[in-house]
């Protein structure tokens, strides 16, 4: 792995909602190396927009962190007041509120760049016109001089990301980049977060609930369930070799289009988040749950093989959990 | 007419904000003092303004008369608190009629919509293009004095601002998805408009017609206090702090008490109004909720 | 973000129709529904040939419609009658008393505005804390406070208990005569520094300060409730998050961002508040003998002096609308999503 770039041990980040407490985070502990991608999948609620937002200093104002540590190039950015968020930046998911109605691109550019002395104007100047360039646009002046109700949501979505990399972050946050957009417009974006990482040589983890997006855009997946991390590791090997019942579940309930079969989904519902269940949060959804362990201890996320990472009590040595019903790989 | 749900949940929330709490307590004061006050006023001849003492004039605030005694010897802690009274009639009055005429007007133009709709708006808009007060104003100089004529003056000055409300909120309730399937349903037209449409649009302008009732008390003080509101000597907080306007260097108890009991009634429902603004504002709710 | 001339074309005849509807509602409250307009016309001392007089002025032998039509005419010629009260034209009178009013109004709404703004950015950004609470109490207080009463108290406790400031009154009437003062716009701040009397200047300044205080009131709440609250709004838009988390400081954020977003929607409603302010500004006018419009008019009310009455509530009335339309172009120019 070489040394690491992020280091996140043990989070807990809980919200603070209608006056309950909402548990969001549930002792997450990961490592992201340099130039390394890492894609956090899980359904609504499983707790990874909240666990990038902390990474990105973005995290609402009832959103309280409640322990564990966030190390970013050596700096515990939780003991310190401000968030170092000159090394994070976040590409947002929702484009159509993400600028300042009220002023151009340009004056946004202007602003992120100059803040704290990085740069003077002339020289963001000339950073904005070129990262513009490199996400695709032609005409950077025409795009510095509008409004953000002037532009398409595509054009704002390359423009979002311009602006994410023109800080020359070392992390890029992208959350859900490709949920909002057409479907013919998907695989441009992807493109284009591709070549920018490895134009740019930055990190990037990506947000998404979409296990099937994973290996065109990272070389490492983490699938989060309930605010816990079930599963990680290599994004081909998971795909080739899914261990976790969950994961299993999320590749099979990907529709086939050539070669069609039943389709298949996860029965019941994520369990509540103000609550804190005692063994595996996946048990009652588990098809292979066994009924006086799975219900009573809570598996660890332990190491199998070195580039693996499972939380799963019936995960023995390299194999993964079988499901009784038709499985194809 | 009024949807329960939404009161109790405001209900819920003002449990938790202090400010709104403390403003239905001193509405609910306000409330009490003017149904009870007749019967609890020290010197009930003096608070109806028909005697005159003239040993008793001009008296600092003293045991006897913890508010002192006005010009014509009469005690003002009595005059001020059967006031609350006249306060109470004309802001109950106020707001019930303007809100009939104004809900009548907005919810005919809202349902009917097209040609009438704009028109009868447009009639609104220019009631509404006069600044607050002075409609008011011009209908009670031609009416005079009187507190009838005060109710009436303040209705005409006001029905339209609860025509608008009403007309944006019928117009917005009638687009909505589940008026349309009532319709597709087969619903006849009067069980939709009672039923779906009324409960929804009318709550919250009655709810903010409630809240008005403090305004209506303060525009009321403030013809008075000119002059053009209720007839002496009915006790009328604005008219009592004209009364001792003209002495107020020498007897300032005549002026100050009937304005601090003007001020902190109409604090209450300001109070109770800013708790229902936040209340009604998802993302300050929001806000408040994650703080406590 | 130029405004479009079809746009104000548009604003302005819109105008001109709520100007004429207003102008027709006093019409119809002034001449249809009394019984008998020219006893409100000639005041309640009237002989029968001045009630006679009043009947031909008002043509009430006459139609209605050619009444209206007379009194629409009339209007555009200027004429809004005379004030049997003070003998002269009404017109005549409300001009020589509106740059009083307009002077304490404006700068209490000036004063007002202008410390409420901040107060509110702060309290937002400290939300839940000492000040937001603070604030929150003091506003919500200050715009239940009854804008008669507190005048007094203030000319109580300042003018007459602790006589440092003085009561009422503009100018020194002794000081005014003595150097000669004519006024040139009606606005005596100008006009003492265009005579180049600094001491009558300062005079002036003196006596417009308690009243302007008290004007000061209710737009300096009503502005830190309403910045208070689209302040908080503001800051959970996920621009501000976006912009937060790509590094910009609390302070530009605050004074770039925040502001202009939250001006639009506040421009939209000073209008309304500045009308608020101005009614009030007529009630202190009154308590502090200020010789303006609404002093004018109050006393036109107790003597029964109805051209003087109705005449400045037309005039208030039309210089509110065409308040509102500037506050509306105001409003457009600032916010670019205004479509025009």
């Amino acid at each position: 792995m070489g040394r690491s770039l992020l280091t996140i041990k043990d989070l807990h980040i809980d919200y603070r909602v209608r006056g309950e407490t909402i548990r969001a985070v549930r002792g997450v502990s990961l490592e992201l190396g340099f130039g390394e991608t890492l894609c956090l999948v899980g359904e609504s609620g499983s707790g990874k927009t909240t666990l990038a937002m902390a990474i990105a200093g973005a995290l609402p104002a009832n959103a309280i962190i409640r322990s564990g540590e966030i190390i970013l190039n050596n700096v515990n950015i939780l003991k310190d007041k401000e968030h170092p968020r000159k090394l994070v930046s976040l590409i947002p998911q929702e484009v159509g509120s993400s600028l300042s109605p009220f002023h151009t691109v340009g004056q946004v550019f202007l602003d992120v760049l100059t803040s704290k002395g990085v740069a003077d104007k002339g020289e963001a100047l000339k950073i904005a016109r070129s990262t513009l360039n490199l996400v695709g646009f032609s005409d950077a002046d025409r795009v510095l001089k509008s409004y953000p109700h002037e532009l398409s949501g595509g054009m704002l979505q390359r423009v979002l990301i311009a602006i994410a990399i023109s800080r020359k972050p070392l992390i890029l946050i992208a959350d859900e980049p490709t949920s909002m957009i057409d479907a013919s417009l998907k695989r441009g974006v992807v493109e284009l977060l591709k070549n920018i990482v490895l134009a740019q040589r930055v990190s990037m983890i990506v947000v998404t609930h979409d296990i099937a997006l994973a290996p065109h855009l990272c070389g490492r997946i983490a699938i989060m369930y309930s605010g816990e991390i079930v599963e990680d590791g290599l994004s081909a090997e998971i795909l080739a070799n899914p261990m976790h019942p969950y994961t299993v579940m999320l590749l099979e309930s990907i529709p086939r289009i050539l070669s069609p079969r039943k389709l298949k989904a996860i029965p019941g519902l994520p369990p509540d988040p103000r609550s804190a269940p005692i063994g595996c949060s996946f048990e009652p959804r588990c098809p292979k749950a066994v009924k006086g362990l799975c219900d009573k201890v809570k598996p660890p996320l332990a190491t199998i093989e070195s580039t693996r990472r499972v939380s799963c009590h019936l995960v023995k040595g390299n194999e993964g959990v079988t499901l009784d019903e038709d499985t194809s790989s | 007419m009024i949807a329960p749900a939404l009161l109790r949940d405001f209900i819920v929330f003002l449990r938790k904000d202090k400010l709104g709490l403390l403003g239905l307590l001193l509405i609910s004061g306000f409330i009490i003092i003017g149904i009870i006050a007749p019967y609890i006023v020290p010197y009930s001849e003096d608070a109806w303004g028909l005697t005159y003492n003239v040993e008793r004039r001009l008296q600092p605030p003293s045991r006897a008369h913890p508010f002192g005694t006005d010009e014509y010897g009469r005690d003002v802690l009595s005059r001020v608190i059967l006031a609350s009274r006249f306060s109470l009639i004309i802001a109950i009055s106020v707001v019930s009629l303007s809100l009939i005429i104004g809900v009548a007007v907005g919810l005919v133009a809202g349902y009917l919509g097209g040609w009438i709709g704009s028109i009868l708006m447009r009639v609104t808009d220019m009631f509404l293009a006069f600044p607050p007060l002075l409609l008011a104003i011009a209908f009670a100089s031609i009416l005079g004095r009187g507190l009838e004529n005060v109710i009436i003056a303040l209705s005409l000055s006001w029905w339209p601002w609860y025509a608008r409300l009403a007309f944006v909120q019928v117009s917005s309730v009638k687009a909505m998805p589940y008026v349309d399937a009532a319709k597709i349903a087969g619903i006849s037209p009067l069980r939709i408009l009672t039923r779906y449409i009324l409960p929804n649009s009318l709550t919250p302008v009655t709810i903010q017609a409630f809240l008005d009732m403090g305004a209506a008390v303060l525009e009321a003080a403030a013809l008075s206090f000119i002059g053009i509101g209720v007839k002496p000597p009915t006790p009328e907080w604005g008219l009592l702090i004209s009364e001792g306007w003209i002495l107020i260097g020498k007897a300032w108890w005549i002026s100050l008490f009937p304005g601090i009991a003007l001020f902190i009634t109409v604090l209450g429902f300001n109070l109770l109004g800013d708790a229902y603004r936040e209340y009604s504002n998802p993302k300050i709710r929001r806000l408040a909720e994650a703080r406590v | 973000m130029p405004v479009s001339p079809g746009y104000i074309i548009r604003r302005l005849a819109m105008t001109a129709i709520v100007v004429l509807g207003v102008l027709t509602i006093v019409f119809i409250a002034t001449r249809v529904i009394p019984a008998h307009p020219e006893f409100l016309w000639a005041g309640p001392h009237a002989t029968e040939e001045q009630l006679a007089e009043a009947r031909r002025t008002l043509h009430l032998d006459k139609p209605l419609v050619v009444q209206y039509y007379y009194f629409i005419t009339s209007l555009l010629k200027g004429d809004l009658g005379v004030s049997w009260r003070t003998k002269n034209p009404v017109l005549e009178d409300i001009k020589t008393a509106l740059p009083a009013t307009l002077e304490l109004a404006i700068t209490g709404f000036l004063i007002g505005v202008s410390l409420g703004l901040p107060i509110g950015v702060i309290s937002a950004l400290r939300y839940g804390g000492i000040v937001d609470r603070l604030v929150r109490v003091i506003s919500v207080s200050g715009s239940a406070i009854p804008v008669f009463w507190i005048a007094l108290v203030f000319q109580l406790v300042f003018s007459i208990k602790l006589g440092i400031l003085p009561g009422g009154y503009r100018i020194d009437p002794s000081l005014a005569i003595a150097y000669g003062f004519k006024p040139i716009t009606g606005f005596y701040i100008v006009d003492t520094l265009i005579a180049g009397r600094i001491d009558l200047f300062l005079d002036v300044v003196r006596r417009l300060l308690m009243p302007a205080l008290v004007v000061s009131i209710y737009p300096l709440c009503l502005t830190a409730r309403m910045t208070r609250a689209l302040a908080l709004e503001t800051l959970q838009e996920d621009f501000i998050r976006n912009l937060r988390s790509w590094g910009l400081p609390n302070n530009v954020i605050a004074r770039r961002y925040l502001l202009k977003a939250v001006a639009p929607p506040l421009i939209a409603s000073l209008g309304l508040s500045f009308g608020y302010t101005l009614i009030g500004a007529f009630i202190i006018e009154v308590i502090f003998s200020w010789n303006g419009l609404g002093m004018y008019a109050v006393l036109s009310l107790l003597s029964f002096d109805y051209p003087a009455v109705i005449g400045s509530i037309m005039v208030v009335a039309v210089f509110y609308t065409i308040i509102n339309l500037v506050v509306d172009l105001i409003h457009a120019y600032v916010d670019p999503r205004v479509k025009l």
